[in-house]
């Protein structure tokens, strides 16, 4: 079984939301097409524990990015220090961070501005490639020496990721449609912080109001509030739904398919018990 | 005569039509034409009207089912085709994940429409980069079991499984049914 597919077809923070919900554990790894940003590497390996973000790294080529060469790079580990560390990344059985932290070679500030930019600014950067593969392997083993033991929750840096983004070109066919309407997937508060734009779209999420009329409402700009819905609904917040039924339009050539309910039956009446009996034992003999 | 309407749908070549074939006992009604436009170059026939077996059981009993055309857009062939279901299956193939974003769509244009007890049957889950039925749940917008209709592994191929499928199904509408009967006596 696999969670692999092209992030043309599910874009980054869908798959976040995934491995969320899914509170999973493992590595997931992104491959971005080609030639798509010249200052995007090969690979990305983006390490979860129980649907938190523990972990980003990138690989280029040979080259490895590693916690601890940011760190001697930072000098607040010596060339003798890190090199002595190099060999023991491999032992150990919590992330590098709180291993570090214990024998008072870093502080908790440190390790907060390491995860900023290994993992917050990495991520953020990945919400702009719309083209590429992905695939989570919840059997890769975790990489402890890359992590600050820090973390925050999958759907909390997609929120940020998708904050950030500036370059919303590659993501103009997903959006969702303005005469769509948004629809909370729970009434509960989200235990997330929401800007105010954010908080009061979520609010007319009712299922009734369409995406235009909610721009109008909030005196904001149609292509915003799509970009804020798809925000919220990437990270499983609402959902789009049609406002009205499409009505059917039934034209003289498709009226000869029209199918034709052999026995007829009504729907309105359940089904009795008898028959629903019957039907199993039925498929029992078959099945 | 007492039938039950049941409504096969999901996404373009889930397995549909060979679903129906597999449980039905007469030569089933298909419109498989030669695949247009997107649907293509994901296969050669697809099925542009509906399919229609049945299953008779008893003297004065019999399931109907009826599949949807595959090609994703709804007409008025979907309202007439669930507007007298008692139930209906959803398929989706494990394989296809690009699909399971429609697949959702389906469901949403469905639930919105009819409340009748529903499967959702993963097909195809034998193929190369299938996805597990828990990741389809999640893609489908099921945060967790307790909201999330039964899900099953069906071979639509397969007479065998497609039976327990419909026995899932059967045991589900059963018990959803129950619970909103008024209690006699
Ligand atoms: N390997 C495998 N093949 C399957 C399975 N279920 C169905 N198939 C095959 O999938 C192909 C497509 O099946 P169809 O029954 O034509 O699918 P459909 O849903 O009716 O397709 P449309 O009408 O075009 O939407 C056929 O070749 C089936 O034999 C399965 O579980 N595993
Ligand atoms: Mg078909």
């Amino acid at each position: 079984m696999s969670l692999a597919g092209y992030l043309s077809e599910y874009s980054l923070a869908e798959i976040f939301h995934f491995v969320q919900e899914g509170n999973k554990t493992g590595v997931l790894s992104l491959e971005p097409e080609r030639g798509l940003m010249r200052s995007l590497s090969d690979t990305y390996y983006v390490s979860f524990q129980a649907g938190r973000i523990m972990s980003v790294t990138a690989r280029n080529g040979a080259k490895h990015q590693s916690l601890l060469k940011i760190m001697e790079q930072r000098r607040w580990l010596s060339a003798a220090q890190t090199m002595e560390l190099e060999t023991q990344v491999g032992l150990l059985r919590q992330p590098l961070g709180i291993d570090l932290k214990a024998r008072n070679l870093v502080n908790t500030e440190q390790l907060t501005l390491l995860f900023n930019s290994q993992v917050i600014a990495t991520t953020c950067k990945l919400f702009e490639i719309h083209h590429g593969r992905f695939n989570f392997d919840p059997q890769a083993p975790l990489i402890y020496g890359e992590m600050t033991g820090l973390s925050l929750t999958a759907q909390e840096i997609a929120l940020l990721g998708l904050r950030m983004l500036k370059d919303w070109g590659g993501l103009s066919a997903k959006l969702p449609a303005p005469e769509f309407a948004l629809q909370r997937l729970s009434s509960k508060l989200p235990n997330l912080r929401l800007d105010s734009q954010e908080f009061k779209v979520w609010n007319l999420a009712l299922g009734e109001i369409s995406i235009a009329k909610i721009a109008a409402q909030l005196g904001l700009e149609i292509e915003k509030v799509q970009q804020i819905s798809f925000r919220l609904s990437s990270i499983g917040l609402v959902q789009e739904v049609s406002v009205e039924p499409p009505q059917p339009s039934i034209d003289k050539k498709s009226e000869a398919l029209t199918p034709v309910y052999v026995g007829g039956g009504n729907a309105n009446a359940p089904v009795s018990a008898s028959f629903l009996t019957n039907l199993r034992g039925f498929l029992k003999k078959k099945g | 005569m007492e039938i039950m309407n049941l409504v096969v749908t999901g996404t373009v070549g889930a397995g549909k039509t060979t679903f129906i074939r597999s449980v039905s006992e007469i030569e089933v009604v298909d419109t498989d034409r030669r695949a247009t436009d997107d649907v293509a170059n994901l296969k050669q026939n697809t099925t542009v009207a509906m399919d229609f077996g049945t299953l008779q059981f008893g003297d004065e009993m019999a399931l109907h089912i009826y599949g949807t055309p595959g090609q994703t857009r709804f007409d008025f062939m979907w309202e007439i085709l669930i507007e007298r279901a008692h139930a209906y299956v959803l398929l989706i193939a494990a394989h296809r994940p690009s699909e399971f974003h429609h697949a959702r769509r389906i469901m949403n244009f469905m639930n919105r429409r009819v409340q009748i007890p529903m499967i959702i049957g993963i097909t195809h889950s034998d193929c190369e980069g299938a996805w597990s039925s828990e990741d389809i749940a999640l893609a489908l917008g099921y945060q967790d079991s307790i909201q999330q209709p039964p899900i099953v592994l069906v071979n639509a191929e397969d007479g065998e499984s497609v039976a327990i499928s419909l026995i899932t199904l059967v045991e589900h509408y059963m018990q959803t049914t129950a619970a909103i009967a008024p209690i006699v006596g």
